[in-house]
This record gives C-alpha cells, structure tokens and sequence, in this order.
C-alpha cells in the first residue's frame, strides 16, 4: 500500500498544472467529507453533459462515476485511504476557496498530514515576484 | 499565521481559473437592441472566492439581487477573448469547452 501512494506521489510531482485545474474543479463543484464512522471522502457532482470531466478525474485519480437519481447530474467519488492521501497531496496549498480549505484542513486532521507544508520564503518570493512585475 | 496556510497568489499561468471556470461559469447569450449579446460570467456565494478573477481579468464583481450571489461577468468582445486566450492555454474539459470555441465564430458575424 506504501508503494502505491509513493507510486502516486510521484505523479503528482509531474502534472501540476493539471492539479491546478483539479483544485479549482474541486473549490467550486466538490467537497471533502468525513462519514460519522471517520471514513473520508471526495465528491464531485456535475452535470450530465460533463461526464467526460469526471471521466478524466477517475483516469487519473481513481474512484467512481455514478449517474445521480432524480437528478440529470453525474456523481464522481473517492473513498479508498491510498487515494484520497495522493489527492490531498495533490490539491494541498491549491485550494482557495473558504469552504473547502476548512473541509480539507478537517481531511489532513483525520489522516495526520501537514496542511501546509510550504516555507514561507517560497510565499514571500512569489509574492514580492508578483508585486513587482505587474 | 494566516500567511503560513493561505495558498500561493493566483497568476495567469494558473490552471485554477479553468478548473473554477468549468463547474461555476456559464457562457450565456442573449439579443440586446436587435444585436447579440454574450455574456460569460462566475457566480459564487461569497465575493472574497471571486477576487482572483477580478484581479487576473479585470472587470469589478456585482451582486445578483434575485439570487443573492456575487456574479464576476464580461460582456466586451475584448475581454471574452482575451478570457479565450487563456483557455486555449490552460483548456477546460467540460462541455462548456466546445461552447466555448464558438465565441470566437459569434464575434465574426
């Protein structure tokens, strides 16, 4: 199970103008959530004609695509542990909106990972960057 | 405290914009005095999550009174493809993208 999150890990590395996108997919149509008997879980839900989004998002990540009922939507969703840790390791430090980081923050909690594990030189340096060349 | 937690400032070399874009925008159309009219707009709840558009693409955030949300939204020729510009770079992968390809044709007409 080690292997398989070292394994994703490394992938994240690599796409990280696609976890960009997978953040801002999630700040706005997703939600972190944790069950009443402490599982964690990632939802997406989307319209019917976005199928081929979530499609990609179960490419990459994993986890399931189910159509909801009652409704012309599409549900994606994470639930396996080794997943959902690689995600996290993905989205952290890219989700903006309030909601979720909360959300996400009560995630890291549950599976013991630094929220931020960004230095704050790094935030300064691109910060003082964008200031000064706009 | 707040510095430590808060993400990397937004740029335009960012795929958020597309991701945010593709599950909270809407590309619609309308006839104003006999003459087409597109308007491409976001729509949240709270304005601090609308902020990055504004300053990334410009244009100022308005409250939707009939739905109580905050609507960050462009109308000019100028601005949408100047909006289409960055998602040609960064793409979105929704059904909004093939809706989006026709903005630039609309502007032909």
């Amino acid at each position: 199970m080690n292997q398989l999150t070292q394994n994703f890990n490394t992938i994240s590395k690599n796409d990280d103008s696609w976890n960009e996108y997978l953040a801002g997919l999630i700040d706005s149509d997703g939600s972190f959530l944790i069950s009443k008997y402490g599982y964690g879980s990632l939802e997406i839900t989307m319209d019917i004609h976005d199928g081929d989004a979530l499609n990609e998002l179960k490419q990459k990540l994993g986890g399931s695509v189910k159509p909801r009922s009652g409704a012309k939507a599409f549900r994606y969703r994470l639930t396996r542990k080794a997943l959902l840790i690689d995600l996290i390791h993905r989205v952290k430090g890219k989700i903006r909106t309030t909601k979720r980081v909360t959300q996400l923050k009560r995630l890291c909690e549950l599976y013991n990972i630094k929220f931020q594990d960004r230095k704050r030189n790094d935030f300064v340096k691109s910060f003082l960057s964008i200031t000064f060349n706009s | 405290m707040s510095s430590r937690f808060s993400p990397l400032p937004l740029t335009r070399e960012n795929d958020w914009f597309s991701g945010f874009f593709d599950a909270d925008g809407t590309i619609g159309f309308s006839m104003k005095n006999n003459w087409p009219q597109l308007i491409v707009s976001v729509a949240q709840k709270y304005q601090s999550d609308l902020l990055s558009f504004k300053s990334i693409f410009g244009v100022s955030i308005l409250i939707d009174t009939r739905t109580n949300t905050y609507k960050w939204d462009i109308y000019s020729q100028d601005d949408v493809l100047d909006f289409q510009k960055y998602l040609t770079v960064y793409p979105l992968y929704s059904s909004k993208k093939k809706r989006f390809f026709f903005t630039k044709t609309l502007f032909m007409l």
